[in-house]
């Protein structure tokens, strides 16, 4: 088997030293500590955020294009910071409308959010979306820091039960997708995303107990990966794959250990989160907390983050709002359900307009902010919630993307212009080349 | 672990005989021998069609569905050959589904007799879709990873440690309602780092010395692992105690005897530290149980079979891997010692029903009345949903004792073994004090629930009149009749409506004239009167509107918003009904399709795949089985146990696409 071989020869490259050899990655020296990193050309990063549901559109479109043109009320808690970020209209996630498939638009919503592909229509047998755009980004340039990718996710707890109409729950749930059957779960506590990060135990004990755990654990991947290979051998192809998908993650843990070889360790002086708040401001914000410290540490560059499942049927009591995010979405035209609509959308872009203040208070060694050196996706594959429309998408581009993106302004991009071609142009300025993801036709000139 | 406390035993609603006997000889299994499957589809009858089969479609049917009629874009009449007709799967599956749930010819048509559904069903069966009764298919199955729930019990009942895993691993994603799909249930990446950092931290309770002094928390972990004491001062006993222990870990974790080259390598990943004088005998052992616990072998249900790729290869499963079925199915968790002593003699099948009755007695298998009841019933979301503001305060801390009420009469008709219609018929419930003070019914007293029979006026009794239940089926602020009724045809009928067209009509549309504000019966009806929403709104409403007294939360309620509540109405079927008691008699007498609801789901669950239409003669045997056992619990349990889906396994297709 390929998979086989490849892993065998990793393993040798690794007993020869072939790692002394690789370049002098900039991410050698976390940046929060300050120093000697102001010669070197600061990283590039991306997070793509969601936001269930759709949003109330006559709120959230703006007024003119261009420059000068006009924020709608839903941006409110960005007014300030309109020089961060642009705003697009006219792109369309063509894969989540429902075809030959029948309803279930929250579920293909989700899944084609960051892969632009057609997800197969099944409750779980041989379930198959595409791979994501921060996936295939972290296939490519994750080896460049400690952390190839980060899932935050939002939500302690999952719904039981079926969930949308036929669909699996592992499309409507996980954002980020490492391969077409290889979801990745969004993580909810930040504790887990703290230890992930800085490590565990006494600040001063932390590096030292990662190193004596990864060294541990060498041993013991040489055992599973030669099991694993010989309990292979006897199951069906069906059974073989998912050794396979086993084998692969036993692979990156493998590889996880190279790069803490490679990377030292960031260091902060936040404390560790001991659970997952309740509120969900709250709990939102620290996840936000986490993320720009990875960023500002280059401890990862390439993040996901639900701010609530798709479909999700949360009540925002601390708005006034009693009724369900998502039965409100199928407002019917009424005016009372499309304001509190615009109330919940305005609650969103407020923790987004919080990320980015965060982000943009965190400096580079060379001055710049890492908002300056990032590239935020913020938004929906549903535009209105009430028609599940899948076109005209709210999404908004923050961040300068290191001086390749013209933020400050509204585009119209087109009509039904695939998301996707704005993936595959983020994708270019991070290095990673890729023909297609998707459904994209192309890419997208001036952003 | 949170139990559910075991209730006196023999209540039921209709007092039915504790079974002495469990053992139905329901549906054979060849045993040790190899089945084979019928290579090609058998060829369509054409004659068995045109003499038997369109003749009852012309009478039955084609009113709606032929001579030009194609409602819901059904029409038998139009293709171009008998033979392309028969061969069209996707259309005869929803027929056939009809057929037996009696939701067509709908109420309102003249009925087939039964020897009449017999007969379509059984050439639906053999001309359809090719199922040979004397070579049932036992389905593709898809190997298993441990979900948390199983993860958090096998290391529990492995080594006495209840590792916190709500906080550790993510959600695992489900398919078919359940969270033992193999199929959707990966390890990517960070969950492999997460397996190593659980099974370190788990290994770090056993092998850090401070852990180690005896102390109520630990004796049952020190005794799990060091079953002889502490380890002798000799090197060479040490060596030899440390692979005693290697060994019997890791033949309880991987649920079958384990190699020797496999156990050699545990034992070298220990030796380097077992030959340092001062290293802890705990850590080196320790070292192993790491390898363990991140093993494919414990993670992943492997279940070897000859011929893996061939799909027309049936094979019975080998004891071990029905050890584990059974104890996956049960206790979320590894087979016990007696379990495995009898696979490792070959009697585990000779003694099934023995078997099963000692499991169901476990306290162990309150683990299944969490986790089935959990998802089946949707009990796990009772504490994390969202209310509104109010509601939320009027909750307060009853959240738990909802919950426990549907599992504990789960608990109990599974342990009375009444028949399973009590579960939505039972005149008693379970409550705690102030789960009775919610509900309105006095003298219980205390913090412990227990069985209540309930007041003759009282509209409880039932799942569908428990909190926990109405509190999942509502939207945060207000009920939702359209989600209590589908739960119930999803979930206690087994006939779910298709859903919702893509398009959503625009309701706005036919709202708009409207100035006074209207109830959700009077928006519901306007609705209907669309009908492409009628054809499944017909269905689900009635039934949802005939639980309005209970609110959002499952209080009582007369009024709403100031309005009597209109709790009438008439089924699709055609019953007519006002307010949920005799909307729960209506559903009662539904048995047939309540029986099959649950076996169904219990399949699932057990199996870890969804059903499919080659499933369809099994279950319904067990239908049978059912309505001629009185429908007791061990009735179905075992029929399911029994049934070849459970006992045996065929191939997939070695490189075709997965199905």
């Amino acid at each position: 088997m390929a998979f086989s071989q490849q892993f065998e020869r990793r393993r040798f490259l690794r007993g020869a030293g072939a790692c002394l050899a690789l370049p002098l990655m900039e991410s050698l020296v976390p940046s929060v500590q300050g120093v000697e990193v102001a010669a070197r050309q600061a990283p590039l990063r991306a997070a793509f955020l969601a936001v269930p549901d759709g949003v109330n559109m006559e709120r959230w479109r703006p007024k003119g294009v261009g420059l000068t043109y006009e924020l709608n009320d839903t941006f409110a808690p960005l007014d300030s910071m309109r020089h961060m970020f642009q705003v697009f209209s006219g792109f369309a996630h063509r894969n989540a409308y429902a075809m030959q498939d029948g309803a279930g638009d929250h579920a293909r919503a989700n899944a084609v959010f960051l892969t632009g592909a057609r997800p197969l229509k099944t409750a779980g047998a041989n379930f198959r979306n595409g791979i994501s755009v921060d996936q295939l980004a972290a296939q490519r340039i994750g080896h460049l820091t400690r952390i190839p990718s980060l899932q935050l996710g939002s939500e302690a707890g999952r719904s039981t039960g079926n969930c949308d109409s036929g669909y699996s729950c592992a499309y409507q749930l996980n954002l980020s997708w490492a391969s077409p059957t290889m979801p990745l779960a969004p993580e909810p506590n930040p504790r887990a995303v703290f230890e992930n990060l800085f490590g565990i135990g006494a600040p001063d004990q932390r590096q030292r107990n990662l190193r004596v755990r990864q060294q541990q654990r060498l041993s013991v991947l040489d055992f599973i990966a030669e099991d694993s290979r010989t309990i292979s051998r006897r199951l069906g192809s069906n059974d073989r794959h998912k050794l396979d998908e086993y084998l692969t993650s036993v692979r990156s843990v493998e590889q996880q250990i190279d790069r803490s070889e490679q990377f030292t360790l960031a260091q902060t002086t936040m404390s560790c989160p001991d659970r997952i708040p309740e509120d969900h401001q709250t709990h939102l914000r620290v996840m936000f907390d986490l993320l720009v410290l990875a960023f500002q540490t280059d401890s990862t560059r390439l993040a996901t983050f639900p701010l609530a499942h798709e479909g999700s049927n949360r009540s925002f009591p601390e708005l006034g709002i009693d009724e369900g995010h998502h039965d409100l979405s199928h407002h019917k035209g009424q005016v009372e359900n499309l304001e509190k609509i615009a109330k919940i959308d305005h609650f969103y872009v407020e923790q987004l307009a919080y990320f980015l203040q965060r982000l943009d208070a965190a400096k580079e060694p060379g001055g710049s902010s890492v908002l300056d050196n990032s590239m935020i996706v913020y938004g929906c594959a549903i535009s209105d919630g009430h028609s599940h429309a899948h076109n005209d998408l709210p999404i908004l581009l923050a961040g300068g993307g290191r001086g390749s993106l013209t933020p400050g302004r509204h585009v119209k991009v087109g009509e039904d212009v695939p998301m996707t071609n704005l993936y595959l142009s983020l994708l270019d300025r991070l290095g990673v080349e890729a023909d297609r993801l998707g459904d994209s036709t192309g890419r997208l000139a001036g952003i | 672990m949170d139990l559910i406390v075991i209730t006196p035993q023999g209540l039921c609603n209709r007092r039915v005989p504790l079974v002495q006997k469990l053992l139905h000889k329901l549906c054979k299994v060849a045993i040790g021998l190899v089945a084979v499957l019928p290579g090609i589809p058998v060829v369509a009858e054409i004659s068995s069609f045109e003499s038997r089969i369109e003749p009852l479609l012309k009478k039955l049917c084609y009113d709606c569905h032929g001579d030009g009629a194609s409602e819901g874009g059904l029409q038998f009449d139009v293709y171009g050959s008998v033979e392309e007709l028969v061969a069209n799967r996707q259309l005869w599956g929803p027929v056939w589904d009809n057929l037996l749930t009696e939701t067509m010819p709908p109420a309102d048509m003249p009925q087939p007799t039964r020897s009449e559904r017999k007969t379509l069903s059984d050439w639906i069966a053999r001309q359809v879709f090719g199922i040979d009764p004397m070579a049932p298919d036992p389905g593709r199955v898809t190997i298993r990873r441990l979900n948390r729930e199983e993860y958090r019990y096998s290391v529990y009942d492995l080594l006495g440690v209840d590792f916190p895993v709500y906080d550790h691993f993510p959600a695992d994603d489900t398919g078919y309602g359940f969270d033992t799909i193999g199929d959707v249930l990966t390890v990517p990446p960070p969950l492999m780092e997460k397996y190593f950092s659980a099974a370190e931290e788990i290994v770090s309770r056993i092998a850090d010395p401070r852990e180690l002094q005896p102390s109520k928390k630990n004796a049952a972990m020190i005794k799990a692992v060091f079953f002889d004491g502490a380890p002798p001062a000799e090197p060479g006993k040490r060596l030899k105690y440390a692979r005693r222990i290697i060994e019997q870990l890791a033949e309880r974790a991987f649920r079958r005897p384990v190699e020797e080259t496999i156990v050699e390598k545990l034992v070298s990943l220990s030796t380097t530290d077992l030959e340092e004088e001062d290293a802890s005998f705990e850590a080196a052992v320790g070292r192993a149980l790491v390898a363990i616990l991140v093993s494919p072998r414990f993670l992943y249900r492997a279940e070897l079979q000859p011929a893996p790729d061939d799909p027309r290869q049936v094979h019975p499963l080998d004891e071990y891997a029905l050890a584990a079925r059974l104890s996956y199915f049960l206790w979320s968790s590894i087979p016990d010692r007696q379990l495995f002593d009898l696979a490792e003699q070959g009697q585990l099948r000779a003694e099934l029903p023995q078997q099963v009755t000692r499991m169901m007695a476990d306290p162990k298998s309150n683990r299944f009345v969490e986790n089935f009841v959990g998802q089946w019933l949707r009990t796990r979301n009772v504490e994390g949903i969202f209310k509104a503001g109010d509601l939320r305060q009027q909750l307060g801390h009853l959240r738990p004792a909802m919950r426990r009420e549907t599992e504990m009469l789960f608990a109990h008709v599974m342990r009375s073994d009444c028949d399973v219609i009590d579960l939505i018929a039972a005149d008693y419930t379970f409550l705690d004090e102030r789960l009775a003070e919610f509900y309105g019914i006095p003298g219980v007293e205390g913090k412990t629930a227990r069985l209540v029979k309930l007041p003759a006026d009282s509209p409880r009794g039932g799942v569908l009149a428990h909190a926990g239940v109405l509190l999942v089926t509502s939207s945060p602020n207000r009920t939702s009749p359209v989600k209590r009724g589908r739960f119930i045809l999803d979930n206690i009928l087994g006939t779910p409506a298709l859903p919702p067209p893509p398009e959503v009509p625009a309701i706005e549309e036919s709202i708009k004239g409207v100035t006074w504000k209207m109830s959700v019966r009077e928006q519901l009806a306007l609705h209907r009167e669309d009908p492409v929403c009628a054809s499944c709104h017909d269905r689900m409403d009635p039934l949802g509107l005939g639980m309005e007294n209970f609110d959002a939360i499952g209080r009582w309620r007369d009024t709403d918003d100031g309005e009597p509540i209109d709790s009438s109405g008439q089924l699709a079927s055609g019953e007519e009904f006002s307010g949920i008691g005799e909307l729960r008699k209506i559903l009662v007498g539904k048995r047939r399709l309540f029986y099959r609801c649950l076996t169904r789901k219990m399949m699932i669950y057990a199996i870890g795949r969804g059903i499919e239409y080659t499933d369809t003669p099994t279950i319904e045997s067990i239908v049978d089985a059912m309505i001629d056992g009185k429908g007791r619990f061990s009735t179905m349990l075992l029929a399911v146990i029994q049934s070849p889906q459970f006992q045996s396994r065929r191939g997939g297709a070695a490189g075709a696409p997965r199905e």
